[in-house]
């Protein structure tokens, strides 16, 4: 699809919401915009949510996702393998990310501030939203490639090999990386490691 | 050396944590009925995907979708890039072969001189490795350096 060719409403049947990414793929190369429109709903929280965490800015992961299916709309030949569909946005926001050269300390949602600072003292009510918050900046000081591996195999649910794809890197590679990520997250959050899992389970 | 099944099993809960859903798929088949085999690193790897579950869900703002299409409806004015991409490569390809035999044929005359203008070959310049002319220079102000 080009300037001088721009998409267009094609004439088969509407594709449904539940069809596969394969099918709602294909139908969007030929222009359908629905199919497409499908897939981004499906998608883009997930695009977005990496790019969230390897930023920690919420308006840079809004572009760096929407960037990547901007990319994918202008050029879905591109994908070599419409049922890795995921994988691929998600290593397209991953370039997007690193290559912003954003490298903002982060932790909560909101923005950045040092670990320590949060750190409860020994009196102090730990309520589970100030954990969550704990833990979500201890994961934001966590080398990238470690965080990044994280979010594609723990909370995106990517196999290993789908994340070594996007990674660019061998199974091996990322198991490493995400085995250095646990270990160092458990290490970090150890002086407050018997508090958090209490505030965890009272709740 | 081969692994023997325990290390393999205290290697993926270390890696991937307490849920088998999250293993390889190999290892999901030949060791998930062993788990309790290793319960102190199972009760570790629980432990941390239990304060990992508990990190915020970060969600993109409402009406993405809207905005994704919107960006789509601009962006289909302007040239895709596999188009310029496409130009670029076609365009640019018979120049590039033209100059490499060219730059081949010249290397094996070994008559590149005779084709350069004489500023650029003429040796009667000589910089002395300094082509600024600041090498002797220690007063830096803006007169000295004119």
């Amino acid at each position: 699809m080009t300037a001088e060719d721009p998409p267009k409403e094609h004439s088969a049947p509407a594709i449904a919401d539940g069809a596969g990414d394969d099918a709602l793929l294909a139908a969007s190369a030929r222009g359908d915009r629905r199919a497409f429109a499908v897939l981004v709903g499906r998608h883009y929280p997930a695009a977005y949510r990496l790019a969230r965490r390897l930023t920690g800015s919420h308006a840079d992961a809004e572009d760096i996702a929407q960037d990547a299916f901007v990319k994918l709309w202008r050029d879905p030949g591109q994908l070599r393998n419409p049922m890795a569909l995921k994988a691929w946005l998600l290593r397209v926001a991953a370039h997007g990310a690193t290559d912003r050269g954003r490298r903002r300390r982060h932790g909560s949602l909101d923005e950045a501030a040092e670990p320590a600072d949060h750190r409860p003292g020994p009196a102090a009510e730990m309520d589970r939203r100030s954990a969550g918050a704990m833990i979500e900046r201890h994961i934001g000081l966590l080398p990238e490639r470690q965080r990044l591996a994280l979010q594609l195999v723990h909370f995106e649910g990517l196999s290993n090999s789908d994340a070594a794809g996007a990674m660019g890197l061998s199974v091996e590679a990322v198991e490493s990386l995400l085995a250095r990520a646990r270990r160092g997250l458990k290490e970090r959050l150890a002086g407050d490691w018997r508090n958090l899992l209490e505030t965890l389970s009272d709740e | 050396m081969e692994v023997t099944r325990k290390e393999r099993l205290v290697a993926v809960l270390a890696a991937y944590g307490a849920d088998p859903a999250r293993w390889p798929e190999a290892d999901r088949r030949n060791l998930a009925a062993h788990l309790a085999e290793e319960g102190e690193a199972l009760a570790a790897a629980q432990a941390l995907d239990r304060l990992l579950a508990s990190a915020p869900k970060a969600a993109p703002g409402e009406d993405f979708v809207a905005r994704v299409m919107a960006r789509i409806d601009d962006g289909a004015r302007e040239p895709a890039p596999r188009a310029r991409r496409m130009g670029l490569g076609w365009g640019a390809a018979i120049p590039l072969a033209a100059s490499l035999i060219l730059g081949a044929y010249l290397g094996a005359a070994g008559d590149l001189d005779a084709l350069l203008p004489l500023a650029v070959t003429d040796a009667g310049v000589d910089d002395g490795g300094d082509p600024a002319g600041v090498a002797g220079v220690t007063d830096y102000s803006p007169e000295t350096l004119g």
